[in-house]
């Protein structure tokens, strides 16, 4: 290395470029050979890929594909027809961008899942039903992707699975406990409805009205502005609220 | 139409049925439905499951995978040539796309001007009835809650005839 070093540097500074070079060797992680070894495989996969050999191309949305969506696709999208349809339009995007893609050190991973963000945000936009992520949230992922998606896909996997179960912790904390407890136990944990009735000390019936409000709760404080465009006709429900008996406090 | 989302926290104790309006109670049920449907027709509906999705993501089966990968290779197939390197030729495609429409006009004139056969004398589609789907007397005002449910119950068959052709079932 020190060969490549331009004559003209005195004894000195080639001894203080020595000595530098050795300590940032020695603070660097040493790079394990297995990793090496499996981003010089991929490096070499991709560019048969990009050289129109199917078969690499092939293996790399197998390897891949299942993590973006599990991860990326369907917390996002809120549906398994609504992931799948993406992760197939980010697939037709990558066979027809895949010239475009240019190795660096982080491999391949945080570009496709560049890829797949912006098909969910393509897809958010199109859509008008209301899901927990918005496309702003996605927006902002995309902005941020291209310097923040972890080097190892097994991490940028875990990272987006922890942000989204805060994304909807972050969610039900804004509505009241009761609200909450009701969407956990019957929609996340996915218990009979007699039971979480029974739990809650409610009848099934009206279990199905606490649930109903619950979900009308979570809107209200997922999507505040879609809620506000409901405020006209709420001044009739107040009225007739206020009409209704009003039920004693559950203590 | 879904009840209006009530503007103070008056609504946020409930102990009884008596306190929810009829609207709710439709609402309710509509909701129930879709939930025991497993269906995201309803709204409610579906932005719970988005919340599930969010919570706790199921993985992909492998087989619908690999044909969604099978397919994205089959399409890179027809606009890639592995012979020709890396870059796309579009004149591929468009030639490819030319001679696919023209030969699929051809076969339609073809069949248009055909003698008729005995094939001709095909039995007309029966329409299917949704009256299986329901086993209660229809109420008044369920008329949503009814198409929800025979939405959701096609869908359902929809997805199973998407995954039998594609040979996953």
């Amino acid at each position: 290395m020190l060969a490549l070093v331009p004559s003209f540097f005195d004894p000195q500074a080639e001894r203080a470029l020595a000595h530098a070079m050795g300590l940032v060797s020695f603070m660097l992680p040493a790079v394990e050979p297995d990793d090496a070894n499996a981003a010089e495989d991929e490096r070499a996969c991709v560019a048969k890929a990009q050289a129109g050999d199917r078969a690499a191309l092939g293996a790399l949305l197998q390897r891949y594909g299942p993590v973006l969506y599990r991860s990326v696709l369907l917390p996002r999208l809120g549906s398994d027809m609504a992931a799948r349809e993406a992760l197939s339009d980010t697939y037709a995007k990558v066979v027809e961008r895949i010239d475009q893609f240019v190795w660096q050190s982080v491999g391949f991973y945080p570009w496709l899942r560049t890829v797949a963000l912006r098909v969910a945000l393509d897809q958010l936009r199109a859509r008008k039903r209301l899901v927990l992520w918005e496309a702003e949230d996605v927006e902002r992922e995309v902005n941020e992707s291209n310097s923040s998606t972890p080097i190892d896909d097994k991490l940028s996997d875990q990272r987006d699975r922890v942000a989204a179960k805060a994304k909807v912790d972050d969610a039900l904390a804004r509505i009241h406990p009761r609200y909450a407890e009701a969407i956990r136990l019957r929609v996340l944990e996915e218990r009979p409805r007699d039971e979480v009735a029974a739990t809650l000390g409610v009848t099934p019936a009206t279990f199905d009205v606490l649930l109903h409000r619950a979900v009308a709760a979570l809107r209200k404080a997922v999507s505040p502005h879609e809620a506000g465009s409901t405020k006209t006709a709420a001044a009739g429900s107040r009225r007739g609220a206020a009409e209704a008996p009003r039920p004693r406090s559950n203590g | 139409m879904k009840p209006p989302i009530p503007d103070d926290d008056s609504f946020l104790e409930l102990t009884d049925l008596s306190a929810s309006t009829p609207e709710e109670r439709a609402a309710a049920d509509a909701l129930r439905d879709a939930l025991d449907w497993h269906s995201t027709a309803d709204d409610d509906a579906a932005l719970l499951a988005s919340l599930k999705a969010a919570h706790s993501p199921t993985p992909i089966d492998d087989a619908v995978h690999r044909a969604i990968v099978e397919r994205a290779l089959a399409a890179a197939a027809v606009t890639r040539s592995p012979f020709e390197g890396a870059t796309p030729k579009r004149g591929m495609v468009i030639r490819v796309a030319f001679g696919a429409s023209a030969l699929a006009a051809a076969a339609a004139v073809a069949f248009s001007l055909r003698a008729p056969t005995a094939s001709d004398d095909i039995e007309p589609f029966v329409a299917r009835s949704a009256q299986a789907l329901f086993t209660e007397p229809f109420t008044m005002g369920g008329t949503t809650a009814r198409v929800d449910r025979i939405a959701s119950a096609r869908a359902a068959e929809f997805r199973e005839n998407q995954f039998a052709r594609w040979g996953v079932r």
